[in-house]
């Protein structure tokens, strides 16, 4: 039992002092448009990295201009072979001036988080 | 999540009590002597008898716990009460998502459980088929928490010493309730030198089980928590996730002390006392019941972990 215990115990405490990452619930690794930068019109796309896989089926992005104007957006879509890159197509190109963008994810271990971000375009 | 939070600990500290329970007891009859589980010289029928009723008990507790969780989760994932009847909701729950799968294999398992559990036959039987389900079970949850997070062999590598890090603490905290059981039939069939030799058998059984499960559970959480922080502990001391692991963290020092207490201090003194002063079988089934009570607050601390944020 020792013979497999040892190996065992020494091989698993090794390979979590080895790790690099531990991200655990999505939080937003960065964005384009970036987060506070300024853009040149038109922008069509938004395209939010997350630091972990996103369930877009239950997950909720919301983009308003600084006037109050929301601007319609469809359904959410993962990049092709990507689940942390969440995809907003805007029903219409963003024109110059300032947006705030709020999102809601699901990560793939089920947590949800939040939060916004302000970017303008030129 | 605040109103869902809750219900969602309470869901997840039941359905992890109630499968630790349907394992570790079900595992405990096969590393006992074989005779025992059964009605003849050396066997415990009432003890057997007292686990198929915990066993009946628990697996419909698992079943309508694990069902309550999905639905904690569901709510949770849609920030709406009524998504749990919403067939659109639970289409997307079910088959668009990452643990939809393993969610309907879940549900199979635990309604497997329940038809075993109440199966007209006793004992043994009931033990070797309920192990493997309620393994399978343990496993599984690492579908709905951190473990599940990364990709390829990281992935690979944290649901392995999750499942490692369960499987081996449910085999100690669920075996808790058999032994208690079998001690306390022990105890009943009164002060004899046969009582001695049987209850140092099943203790030291037990010993030797535990003493393999504890430094399984305690190598893969120190790998958990390292995972959880990539191998930086000391994160772990300025988050509510570090709270949270090192209040579970004491709880399983004070189990392993009673540990201690059971292994080279009650049971030498069983092995040593005169007949007519085997009290010490009366003090091990206090100081485990004491350990059961233990066991439960762990399975509350990681039924806290799993949803908390871990220190990023």
């Amino acid at each position: 039992m020792q013979r497999f215990l040892k190996p065992f115990i020494i091989a698993v405490l090794a390979s979590s002092l080895a790790a690099t990452t531990a991200f655990a619930h999505a939080f937003l690794d960065h964005a384009v448009p970036g987060v506070g930068m300024t853009v040149s019109a038109p922008v069509r796309e938004i395209r939010l990295y997350y630091t972990q896989g996103v369930i877009t089926a239950f997950s909720h992005v919301h983009v308003a201009s600084d006037a109050g104007a929301v601007i319609p957006t469809g359904k959410l879509v993962n990049a092709p072979s990507d689940q942390q890159t969440v995809i907003v197509r805007l029903g219409r190109a963003l024109g110059p001036g300032g947006y705030s963008l709020s999102w809601q994810v699901t990560s793939v271990d089920t947590h949800v988080t939040q939060g916004t971000f302000h970017f303008t375009v030129s | 999540m605040l109103m869902i939070y809750l219900p969602l600990v309470i869901a997840r500290w039941i359905h992890f009590a109630s499968v630790f329970v349907l394992f570790g007891s079900s595992f405990f009859w096969f590393y006992q002597r074989a005779e025992r589980s059964l009605a003849g010289p050396g066997g415990l029928p009432r003890a057997v008898r007292a686990t198929d009723i915990l066993l009946r008990i628990a697996a419909p507790v698992a079943a309508v716990s694990g069902v309550a969780w999905l639905a904690c989760i569901l709510i949770n994932m849609a920030r709406d009460f009524h998504s749990i009847i919403d067939p659109e909701d639970l289409r997307l729950f079910f088959f668009e998502t990452p643990f939809g799968t393993v969610s309907i294999f879940r549900l199979a398992l635990l309604a497997i459980g329940v038809v075993i559990a109440f199966m007209p036959e006793h004992g043994r039987w009931r033990f070797a088929a309920l192990v493997p389900v309620s393994a399978i079970l343990l496993i599984t949850q690492a579908w709905f928490g951190h473990s599940v997070d990364g990709k390829g062999l990281y992935r690979g590598t944290m649901i392995s010493v999750y499942a490692i890090h369960t499987i081996a603490a449910a085999a100690w905290a669920g075996g808790l309730p058999a032994l208690l059981f079998a001690l306390i039939e022990q105890c009943r069939s009164g002060p004899s030198e046969k009582a001695r030799h049987s209850t140092l058998d099943i203790c030291s059984r037990f010993s030797l089980m535990a003493m393999v499960a504890v430094t399984l559970v305690v190598a893969s959480g120190i790998a958990n928590a390292g995972f959880r922080v990539a191998g930086s502990f000391l994160k772990l001391f300025d988050s509510n996730y570090g709270d949270v692991l090192l209040k579970k963290i004491a709880i399983v020092a004070a189990m392993l002390a009673l540990a201690y207490l059971n292994r080279f201090v009650l049971t030498p003194r069983l092995r040593a006392a005169p007949l007519k002063g085997m009290t010490q079988i009366t003090w091990l089934r206090y100081s485990l019941a004491i350990d059961v009570v233990l066991g439960a607050l762990v399975l509350g601390a990681s039924a806290i972990l799993g949803i908390t944020m871990p220190p990023q």
